[in-house]
């Protein structure tokens, strides 16, 4: 007898219905992102922060800043005075397989990262909180692991799921969907067939968010090789212009040179930076279409969510339609209206959707 | 006449004028409040600073430049105060400032507050006390009820049982053996049907007990969070803030409604997710 029949055993009520469960619990949906950091509640707070957390280097900047511990934008804005840290690195913590040098550190930030996303959830004093979080759909057995030690100590109950499954799961879109989830780290590809996805189901990419910074960052260096900047700086004008269609508005960015702000054309360099992800996603689309039953591949292709973060990328959609009738010989592309929250709207209704029994021998 | 104020001193700034030594206990009390390092700030309006320079230029000029007409001087004077209140603008900082009365006023409004709230997490606290207490009780005489009703079934059954093997045991009744035998099977019959018997007990004792267990944790969320205002009534001179919380909008776990669409799909979808979160949170536990 599994743990499941024991728990279906007792849980349920003579009529089979699921037993009714006392108040007192907070559900949350997190999408644990390199680059975001989002959370839906069930109290119907949202909220999404960046992924950094910071600690002052030294007793002066502690003093200066008034705090131990900074996060997101408010950590990256002062980020001169503060150790800083990213504690994940492509949808998975840092220290999970031990070979980031200060992985002490990232275990710390990525419990202080948890911590403070659901304290801004506003959960009430009495409440238990329950969580769903997002995982890549590749993410090892030790990233997994280290997650869950990491969200354990703000937690009562805590669950993982893979994150293009939950953005299918949110929208009620469990047939014959593909799912792409594009975040900083890395890109998630999801057959979904009316059935729990499995291994063969899901891809992971790294044609993700910080690969188009660095491409863009390529071409900063040799279109403008007279201009300074960082990958900070990079990565803003990629938010701010990314695009990927044909007409586009000019990319008019000032760098400094030498000291002195100076304009420079990015258009192209946007461009051709964000245009990088899509061959790599289409093709891995069609390795997910060429194995699904063949009476049902077109209707697959006629099918494609796109979401996640990095999915923001003006045009992306037409472009991939484009790319996947080029070598596929059809697609459809439509963009989740909250890209943002998608992952986590997600997580928060399996969180709903999971019977109590099942949380409550989780704890 | 004008001080620039740093941080620090904002701060001392925001909450009120500086300790001046008072008659009485007045002036201790203040000290108290504002800490000993609370300075003395002179405060200067805009349109006061801005008439000073004003006058100071115009006598300036005056004394500098002698036989400088009135209406010369007039038109210097309004270029300058309109470059000052410009410059003013441009490197003004606001900077709340409270009356002592105001502050002490403002205080005490928030010692109310959290104490208020204190009172509030008491009570919280003392009726889930008294809701645990109340399912302990209704536990305890569930468990009396269902063990009596249990055995006094159980006995009955049990009878029936043992007569239906001995009337079995009876066709050999001549034998030694089956004599011996008889008794080792209606023990051994015995034993399992109070074996499984306990194991319907315990079952339907579960529920009350995780809905206890329930209770309990969030007592000592609870209690966790009464240490914290009570800390928070303490730390009352740094004016920080309590966020109460907002509350969950769904009372109860909704789980899955049969009339939603493909529950079925959807149910094994969560059976499949809880069991993969329970291999993977055994693996780590081991």
């Amino acid at each position: 007898m599994t743990d499941l029949d024991l728990l279906e055993n007792t849980e349920q009520g003579n009529d089979g219905a699921p037993a009714a469960v006392e108040n007192g619990v907070l559900y949350l949906g997190i999408d644990l992102g390199t680059s975001r950091t989002s959370v839906t509640a069930s109290n119907g707070e949202r909220v999404t922060l960046a992924s950094y957390v910071g600690y002052p280097k030294d007793v002066v900047s502690r003093k200066l800043l008034k705090k131990d511990v900074l996060f997101g934008d408010e950590a990256l804005q002062k980020r001169l005075s503060l150790n800083l840290f990213r504690p994940l690195s492509k949808g998975v913590l840092k220290f999970s397989e031990q070979e980031e040098a200060d992985y002490e550190g990232n275990v710390k930030a990525a419990k202080d990262l948890i911590r403070e996303a659901i304290r801004l959830a506003k959960p009430r004093s009495d409440e238990l909180v329950y969580a769903v979080i997002g995982v890549p759909a590749e993410a090892s057995i030790n990233n997994r692991e280290a997650i869950i030690e990491a969200a354990r100590e703000s937690v009562d109950s805590v669950m993982l799921c893979s994150e293009p499954f939950s953005v299918a799961y949110g929208l009620d879109m469990l047939d014959d969907v593909l799912v792409i989830d594009i975040g900083a780290g890395t890109t998630d590809l999801c057959r979904m067939h009316g059935t729990m996805p499995d291994e063969s189901d899901q891809l992971t990419l790294d044609a993700a968010g910080d690969a188009v910074d660095a491409k863009l960052e390529e071409e900063l260096a040799a279109n403008c090789p007279e201009a300074q900047f960082t990958r900070q700086m990079v990565k803003n004008i990629k938010e701010r212009f990314g695009s990927v269609s044909e007409r586009i508005d000019q990319a008019l960015v000032m760098l400094p040179v030498e000291g002195k702000p100076t304009q420079f054309d990015l258009t192209d360099a946007v461009r051709t930076a964000c245009h990088t992800i899509v061959p790599p996603i289409v093709e891995g689309l069609g390795k997910l279409i060429a194995t699904f039953d063949p009476e049902f591949q077109e209707r697959l292709k006629g099918r494609v969510l796109l979401a996640g973060g990095g999915s923001q990328i003006q045009g992306l959609d037409k472009a991939i339609e484009a790319e996947m009738r080029r070598t596929l010989g059809s697609g459809d592309v439509i963009r989740i209206e909250e890209p943002m929250y998608g992952g986590a709207n997600g997580a928060l209704k399996v969180a709903h959707d999971m019977p109590a029994a099942y949380w409550e021998s989780l704890r | 006449m004008f001080e620039s104020i740093r941080p620090r001193q904002r701060a001392c700034a925001r909450q009120a004028a500086p300790a001046q030594p008072q008659p009485g206990n007045e002036g201790e009390g203040k000290e108290r409040v504002l800490g000993k390092r609370a300075r003395r700030l002179n405060l200067v309006n805009q349109t006061h600073l801005v008439r000073s320079i004003e006058q100071a230029v115009r006598r300036g000029l005056a004394e500098r430049l002698d036989g400088v007409d009135d209406t010369t001087l007039s038109e210097i004077a309004r270029t300058t105060q309109a470059e000052l209140l410009a410059l003013l603008k441009a490197g003004a900082q606001a900077v709340r400032g409270l009356s002592k009365e105001k502050f002490l006023e403002e205080a005490e409004e928030d010692r109310r507050r959290i104490v208020a709230e204190r009172e509030k997490a008491s009570e919280d606290l003392q009726a889930l006390m008294d809701q645990v207490d109340a399912r302990r009780d209704e536990m305890l005489r569930a468990r009396e009820a269902l063990e009596e009703e249990s055995r006094r079934s159980g006995d009955a059954q049990d009878e029936a049982l043992a007569r239906r093997v001995e009337a079995l045991f009876e066709e050999d009744a001549g034998e030694a053996a089956a004599e011996q035998l008889r008794e080792q099977v209606t023990t051994l019959l015995l034993g399992s049907v109070q074996c499984e018997r306990d194991k319907v007990v315990a079952a339907q004792m579960s529920e009350h007990r995780q809905s206890v267990e329930n209770f309990e944790r969030r007592i000592t969320k609870l209690t966790r969070s009464l240490e914290l205002t009570e800390e928070e009534l303490r730390r009352m001179a740094e004016r920080k803030e309590v966020d109460p919380g907002v509350a969950s909008v769904f009372r109860t776990v909704q789980g899955l409604n049969a009339d939603e669409d493909d529950v079925e799909a959807k149910t094994e979808m969560m059976a499949s997710i809880f069991e993969a979160n329970v291999a993977l949170q055994k693996h780590g536990g081991s």
